[in-house]
Parts: C-alpha cells; structure tokens; sequence
C-alpha cells in the first residue's frame, strides 16, 4: 500500500536530519546494518505524528524519541562491554574492549542527547504551524 | 557458544520481543509495520521507538527467532531497500511456549480472584 504524501516535507526532512545526526552514537556494526531502516522508520513516525497530531503529540513524540535514543545506546553499548559483539551469546571475550573508547562514547552520547534537545526545542519553536 | 536450541532456555521473553513475535506470527512485515502492529495489539500501552525495534529485530535474529524475508517493497510504493522480516520455526515455537506460559500465570490470577472470569487482562 502507497503511503500518501506529507503535507509538511520539509519539517519531516528536517527532523530526519535531525534523526541521522543522533543515531551517530549508535554503535558503528549496529548503524551499519540498521541506519538505513532506522531512518526511513522514523521518517514514516514522524510523518504520521505531523500529519495527524497537534503540538502536545509532537512533544511526547519527540521525548519519546530521545528516551529512545538514549536508552538503546545505553543498552547497546552496556552489550557491547559485557560481550564485545553485538551478539546476545557474545563471541569475544571483555579484554578485547577498549575502555577509554567507551567512556570516550559515553561522553558523546550524553553531548548529542544535550545537542538533540535543543534542535528539537529550536524546531519546536520555529515551525510556522505553531 | 551455540545458539538457543529449546524454546524454554529462552524464557520469559520481554515484552517488545513477545509482541513483536506475535506481529509476525500473521505474515512477513517492514519495521514501521511491526511497531505500528504492537501499538494497536497493545492499544498503544507498547509504543516501541526505532532504536529499541530494530535493537531487539538484531537480538531475534541472533537468536534465530526471525529471519530476513526476501520479500522486497514495490520500488513504485516505498523504499525497495527496506527489508521485510518473517518468523521461523523455532520463533513460532519460542512464542507459543511464553503464550502458555503467560496463560498459566493468568489462571492462576483468575483462581486467586484478582481477575474476573472472562475479563481481558487490563
């Protein structure tokens, strides 16, 4: 089934720009194999909130989104420590993992979580519709 | 190590991964079809985002309890790089392994009244 066109394209392209920029702190195997469809998926997401809800649906739209983000970074990266793959039974063993690398990543995670909110705010702000 | 052979080794299963197994358990769907498909199963108690969907579609294909279809979208209609996802044999087994297990737990709330007979469970 076609999806029908959004009728607000350039804010849905703005918070997809938005979106890529976020999940840079995803783990690179996990972006590589997944970006792609985590994009497309939240373009779908957000068209769906533009053309259907008001402000407050956006606001929990995007709160729910940087919880998201959050939480599976912090997942992801706390599998990647415990098992040094992405794999739920681990194929290589914890000294293979670099320490300084992941706080190094934490520390971004936390500056991007702090970037993305503000973006979202400034979005928030300056759409016309509001 | 060796994958999970028995479905019980993989129990209890979290929320996201029951329902998404549930939602595959009708046919082959694209991610943006699943975590709409949870929502309504959940009446939208379960509103899963995309970094925690496709982090638990890489667990289920890790764990062999999905595979990718090769089904394509029609280029015409949506993204043709977006991959569609179907349910194995083994994710069939593991869903109805926690579905009887969910279910016993709830006749045991029936038998202890904190459920009316024939309510849902909400």
């Amino acid at each position: 089934m076609t999806r029908v066109p959004t009728r607000h394209p350039r804010l849905s392209a703005i918070a997809c720009r938005i979106y890529c920029l976020t999940i840079c702190v995803y783990p690179t195997e996990f972006r590589r194999t997944f970006g792609h469809e985590l994009v497309i998926t939240f373009r779908n997401r957000v068209e769906d909130v533009l053309d259907g809800g008001g402000i407050l649906e956006w606001l929990a739209f995007a709160g729910h989104i940087a919880v998201d983000c959050t939480r599976t970074c912090w997942t992801l990266s706390k599998e990647l420590r415990a098992c040094g793959s992405m794999s739920l039974l681990g194929l290589s063993d914890d000294s293979s993992i670099d320490r300084r690398a992941a706080g190094a990543s934490h520390l971004c995670v936390a500056a991007g979580v702090v970037f993305s909110a503000g973006v979202w705010y400034m979005l928030i702000v300056s759409s016309p519709r509001w | 190590m060796p994958r999970a052979t028995r479905p019980d080794e993989l129990l209890p299963l979290t929320p996201p991964v029951f329902h998404l197994l549930v939602a595959l358990s009708e046919g082959e769907r694209h991610g943006y079809a699943l975590m709409r498909q949870v929502a309504a199963d959940t009446d939208g108690a379960l509103q899963l985002g995309p970094g925690t969907l496709y982090g638990c579609l890489q667990r289920m294909l890790e764990a062999g309890l999905i595979a990718e279809s090769g089904r394509r979208a029609d280029p015409l209609l949506d993204d043709e790089r977006r991959r569609y996802y179907r349910i194995s044999d083994f994710g069939t087994r593991v869903v109805t392994a926690e579905a009887k297990r969910l279910a016993a737990a709830v006749t045991v709330a029936r038998a202890r009244r904190l459920l009316p007979k024939g309510s849902r469970a909400s």
